[in-house]
């Protein structure tokens, strides 16, 4: 959350990996208070299953196109278009690799052929059906790596949690929840610091690699699973003394509605299913 | 039940904690009795051991329900016996505000931290809203709602604490050890709200806590505590109250706030001049125009800081809460970077060798104990430092008899588990994993935390010991009475820029003595917090 970014025990403050661990940390939530920010996080979740539901239904390259042009409108009217499109590079070592593949060992062989071998029992052979193939399966990909993304992104935990408990969800169920979704930012400031605290007495991190490093991780690990002993002690402490009982109805201090923006959003989503019957029709056709 | 009836009642109160790694069994409570009257401010005081934290969890039901040992006696919590009532029973009348505020935070937003309390009696959601727009004025932390939980400052998280625990409307306040990890100022503004909880509300305070010296003028009543018995309860300045405080071991009185906070102009013996004197030794460590930011944020942590650290001399490191000290001593030992400028070991910079090389020079403690303990046995938790540096075993064995004495932990079996000792003797534990690496410059990030006066004094000792034998000792703190009595040097840092820096003396006064000192110490080495 926006909170590592502002504290001392920031989990990028080391000098190694820093720049791998910002690229990840693309994926987190991004407070906002644009059209998808302010849906109800019901109606994302549908959104969510809409999107990823199609792009699995249809294979054919147009309409694949159309449902992740659709995203990328998404994403660009939340404003968070550039960072969409950043995230997005994380898989794309998943990509190039589902592209080459499939352009060799396509379902679909048509048109003209570029390539075509036989090496033992394997039929490699690159064709332009193939490749259209090829092409629509990381779209694919992007579209429903991407959605996910869009979701995490757009979506406060916290809000989240807050629909869970209006469905009067159990709230031993949507505290765990949450409390877990918390725990990950705590849980990277806790090894930080741990590191920081071994390397000053002189454990060597920096150099060599992983495996070389395996039989130094008990000075790590057992500094962090007592670290997450204590906390969970204290906040099983903390939730009894605040009144937290298990099986109690509980209210919810903010309540979500299902709005008009949400009811837009449903509307987009059945001419978003639509347009790719259309276009799916018309491509096969 | 009538307005003069006590809304707390403690008889004949004792408490055991189970058997311990080493076979001890630590008797935290013996036979305490006391009770307290609606709309009373008490103080509980007491060294670290003497029962303090121990009482506190008596009295919401943590003991016995919550924490193993065997409990004797009864507490009675506004008519309702601890042993025949559950912990979360006790909420709605008891609100108890912990030592660190961020282990009490259970939500990550400001707002629902607030409202988590009411949520669970199941007040209707306009009630809760209503009450939330109310509490919110009362602690002046309107500016804080909608904030996520990890994006404030300790002193912050405090207040929040405080609000989400009131929002309940207890009858009473608990709060454990409040102090200690705020500055002065935070700690005045504290007091300030608990004062007018009292006159306007009519609240109930207790407050267990060491650092007494801004609340002895809103107190009503002082008890103090000494190894798990009370010896003196009453008004201060009466004369039962100080007969009584006469057999305490503790020496921590109601002192004023006010002659601690150091103004730099008051003392004519300051040298406001930052230059070290005319004799001027080679700086062990330099900082150059230092210019940090975490990566993805736009203001500075660091905004162009230059100093240099002389041996033989201590630092002290003042700031509010995140004004940028651990960011700075994480400089100290490459942990950090700077964006630009440089860090410079004598004449080498930090940034071209890898913190564990930089292990050599400089020893950096870690805040929290717990952080770097993980070995079976003490013996082995103080080699792992001078073995990484390739210190031989015969040397290391040397080592290890001379630093156990120096942080007064030769009472302590060397084979016994560190994870299983007490807070205070953990925390002297990882000081010695430090010193006994045995570098030239010593880096000490917030050692009081939890240390009571008397453990204050013997690490004090301690550090003028290893100034002496002329380390360079840097110590961030903003306990500003361990300060005065531990510095030379005294550096206040505000949002990343130096404000004042100053010395007692000029380093040429300071005379290194030689070597060849015993490094007797004996620290209120008690049976620690519990």
């Amino acid at each position: 959350m926006r909170a590592l970014e502002s504290t001392d025990d920031h989990p990028l403050a080391g000098r190694r990996n820093a720049r791998a661990l910002q690229r990840l940390l693309l994926l987190q939530f991004r407070p906002g208070d644009s059209f998808l920010h302010r849906l109800d996080p019901w109606t994302k979740l549908l959104v969510l299953l809409t999107v990823s539901v199609m792009a699995l239904l249809f294979s054919s390259l147009p309409a694949l196109i159309v449902v992740f042009v659709f995203e990328l409108l998404l994403a660009f009217t939340s404003r968070i278009g550039l960072k969409f499109l950043r995230a997005l590079t994380l898989i794309s070592p998943f990509l190039i690799m589902v592209i080459i593949l499939d352009s060799f060992f396509s379902k679909v062989s048509s048109g003209q052929v570029y390539f075509s071998a036989q090496i033992g029992f394997i039929h490699p052979e690159v064709t332009t059906g193939g490749i259209f193939f090829a092409l629509a399966m990381g779209i694919r990909l992007l579209t429903l790596a991407g959605i996910s993304f869009l979701f995490i992104m757009t979506t406060s935990p916290d809000d989240f949690i807050r629909s869970l408990k209006n469905l009067r969800a159990p709230p031993v169920l949507t505290f765990s929840l949450g409390y877990a979704l918390h725990s990950t930012t705590t849980l990277a400031g806790d090894t930080r610091q741990i590191m920081d605290a071994q390397r000053s007495r002189g454990l060597e991190l920096d150099r060599g690699t992983l495996i070389k490093n395996v039989n130094k991780f008990t000075a790590l690990f057992i500094p962090l699973t007592i670290s997450l002993i204590k906390r969970s002690k204290n906040t099983s402490d903390a939730m009894q003394v605040r009144g937290f009982r298990q099986s109690m109805p509980q209210s919810c201090y903010k309540s979500q509605k299902f709005t008009r923006p949400d009811l837009f959003m449903v509307i987009m989503l059945a001419g978003l299913v639509i347009t790719m019957i259309v276009v799916n029709l018309y491509a096969t056709g | 039940m009538t307005i003069h009836d006590p809304v707390l009642e403690i008889r004949d109160l004792s408490f055991r904690y189970p058997k311990t790694h080493s076979g001890r069994s630590v008797t935290a409570l013996h036979h305490v009795s006391m009770s307290i009257h609606p709309g009373e401010f008490t103080v509980i005081t007491g060294s670290s051991g003497s029962g303090k934290s121990t009482l506190a969890r008596c009295l919401n039901g943590l003991i016995p329900h919550a924490t193993n040992g065997t409990m004797d006696g009864e507490v009675i919590v506004m008519g309702m016996n601890t042993r025949d009532y559950d912990v979360p029973d006790f909420a709605p009348h008891l609100g108890m505000v912990f030592q660190d505020p961020g282990y009490q935070m259970v939500t990550g937003d400001v707002e629902s931290e607030i409202a988590f309390g009411l949520e669970i009696q199941n007040f209707p959601e306009s009630f809760i809203r209503g009450k939330l727009d109310r509490i919110a004025d009362l602690l002046r932390i309107r500016h804080l709602l909608g904030r996520t939980i990890n994006d404030l400052s300790w002193g912050e998280r405090q207040r929040v604490a405080i609000v989400s625990v009131l929002a309940v409307e207890p009858s009473i306040l608990v709060m454990d050890e409040p102090f200690s990890g705020i500055d002065s100022s935070a700690m005045l503004n504290l007091t300030g709200v608990l004062g007018d909880l009292k006159k306007k509300h009519g609240t109930t305070i207790i407050i267990f806590e060491h650092r007494t010296g801004c609340i002895s003028s809103s107190a009503d009543r002082w008890v103090v505590m000494d190894r798990g018995t009370i010896i003196a309860d009453g008004k201060p300045g009466t004369d039962s109250f100080n007969r009584n405080r006469q057999t305490s071991r503790s020496d921590e009185l109601p002192y004023s706030c006010s002659a601690h906070t150091p103004a730099q102009n008051d003392h004519p013996d300051y040298h406001q001049n930052p230059s070290p004197g005319p004799a001027l030794p080679a700086p062990v460590l330099s900082l150059r125009d230092v210019v940090y930011r975490y990566p993805g944020v736009q203001s500075t942590v660091l905004d162009g800081i230059s100093l240099d650290f002389y041996p033989g001399e201590i630092t002290l490191i003042n700031g509010a809460n995140g004004s940028g000290k651990t960011t700075l001593l994480k400089h100290c030992n490459g942990l950090l970077i700077p964006d630009q400028g440089s860090v410079l070991l004598g004449q080498d910079p930090v940034s071209q060798k890898t913190v564990a090389a930089i292990a050599q020079t400089v020893g950096l403690l870690n805040q929290h104990a717990d952080y770097q303990l993980f070995e079976s046995t003490i013996a082995e938790e103080l080699a792992f430092g001078p073995r990484n540096l390739g210190k031989n075993e015969e040397l290391i064995a040397g080592i290890l008899k001379k630093t156990l004495l120096e942080c007064s932990l030769d009472h302590i079996d060397p084979l016994t588990p560190p994870l299983g000792l007490s807070g205070g003797e953990k925390q002297r534990v990882a000081l010695a994993g430090i010193l006994a690496m045995g570098t030239p410059v010593v880096v000490l990030d917030e050692p009081t935390f939890g240390l009571d006066p008397g453990l204050k004094h013997s690490l004090t000792e301690l550090l003028h010991r290893l100034c002496r034998s002329g380390k360079t000792v840097i110590v961030a703190t903003h306990d500003e009475e361990f300060g005065q009595a531990c510095g030379n040097r005294f550096i206040r840092i505000a949002a990343g820029r130096i404000e004042s820096d100053y010395r007692k003396f000029p380093i040429s006064a300071i005379r290194p003595i030689q070597t060849g000192e015993s490094g007797e110490l004996r620290g209120g080495a008690g049976p620690g917090e519990y």
